[in-house]
């Protein structure tokens, strides 16, 4: 499992501080997503992760580390979160 | 052939090949430039990519798209892509005005009526000018963290437009409404609708270039969501309530 070429994580700071982790697409990808998307904090951890090669397991692992959920519930989210970012293209097998 | 223009502060060399596309640069062409900032070579290649982006927008695919008609529109691609790598700037589509001083932008998907508005805003007060009417470029001057707004040879259907210099107060996102209503908005939240407004980065490298400048964008400019309608008071709104003030 990996981010599918031509999609790119950023951040867009503001004025005050506040952060927005963004989604795009570059090249011929952009036939795949056209725009932007925006990722919640723990949306964007997933994306890192997947980035870096780790596992549904070894990312839920991580959530359960930061946030006060079993290991169960932070598995059926991330793969959530996995499957909807299949949806969009941008991971791939 | 070749000439230099001067384009957003930078003096660039453009090696072309057909006479209408200087008639496009006209005032921004300079006679002595002391050091180009970069030199622009249209290619063959270049041409092509320019007519098959031109035909995907027309419905009859058999009509003939002449080289010389898009050759300007590859040198706009690379100097854009050119602002955006390497000068701290990017193209930002949308109707420029100035009043007294300061740069106000309106952008809006097309159709929605961003010139229309910025023509009522002219009507309603004397003193506001064009900048552009469809593709100003913004650059950020670190030295006075701000943005300026400048005027390009890409004025849009209308014609409008100057070769100038403005800082850039604010960017005004418009909406078609019953009623017409202004106000302050999070840029952050709006990040969609500004980032439709410029150029898609073909590279990575690109990308965060984008996001950069981007950033400092949203940090530095005031933005605003207009609802308006198509009357007199549409530009009474924008102008007392943004303009003005």
């Amino acid at each position: 499992m990996k981010i599918s070429k031509g999609f790119v994580l950023r951040e867009v700071s503001g004025a005050n501080g506040e952060v927005s982790n963004v989604v795009i697409t570059v090249g011929a990808a952009a036939k795949k997503l056209n725009g932007m998307i925006t990722l919640n904090d723990t949306c964007a951890l997933i994306w890192k992760m997947v980035e870096k090669g780790c596992d549904e397991l070894e990312i839920a692992t991580e959530i359960t580390k930061l946030y006060d959920v079993s290991l169960d519930e932070a598995k059926a989210d991330v793969i959530d979160v996995i499957n909807r970012f299949k949806e969009i293209g941008a991971i791939d097998e | 052939m070749m000439f230099i223009c001067c384009v957003a502060d930078l003096y660039i060399a453009v090696n072309y090949k057909y006479e209408y596309t200087k008639k496009v640069f006209n005032n921004y062409i300079v006679e002595n430039a002391v050091d180009i900032d970069f030199t622009v070579t249209v290619t063959d290649e270049m041409i092509n990519y320019e007519i098959e982006v031109a035909k995907e927008g027309l419905e009859d695919k058999t009509v003939d798209i002449f080289p010389s008609s898009v050759e300007n529109t590859a040198i706009f691609r690379r100097i854009s892509s050119e602002l955006m790598k390497n000068y701290d700037g990017l193209l930002f589509h949308s109707s420029a005005i100035s009043y007294n001083g300061n740069a106000y932008l309106f952008a809006a998907k097309s159709g929605t009526g961003k010139s229309t508005h910025t023509n009522l805003l002219r009507k309603y007060n004397g003193e506001i000018r064009h900048i552009n009417d469809d593709k100003p470029f913004l650059r950020y001057i670190a030295s006075e963290n701000k943005f300026y707004a400048y005027g390009s040879p890409w004025q849009g259907k209308h014609g409008r437009g100057e070769n100038v210099k403005v800082p850039l107060k604010a960017i005004c996102l418009l909406n078609r409404g019953e009623t017409n209503s202004i106000e302050k908005i999070n840029s952050l939240k709006c990040l969609a609708d500004i980032i439709k407004q410029t150029v898609k980065p073909e590279t990575e490298e690109e990308a965060d270039a984008i996001f950069a400048t981007l950033s400092r964008l949203v940090s530095t400019v005031d933005f605003y969501r207009l609802y308006c309608n198509m009357s007199d008071d549409a530009a009474a709104t924008s102008f007392n309530e943004m303009i003005k003030g």
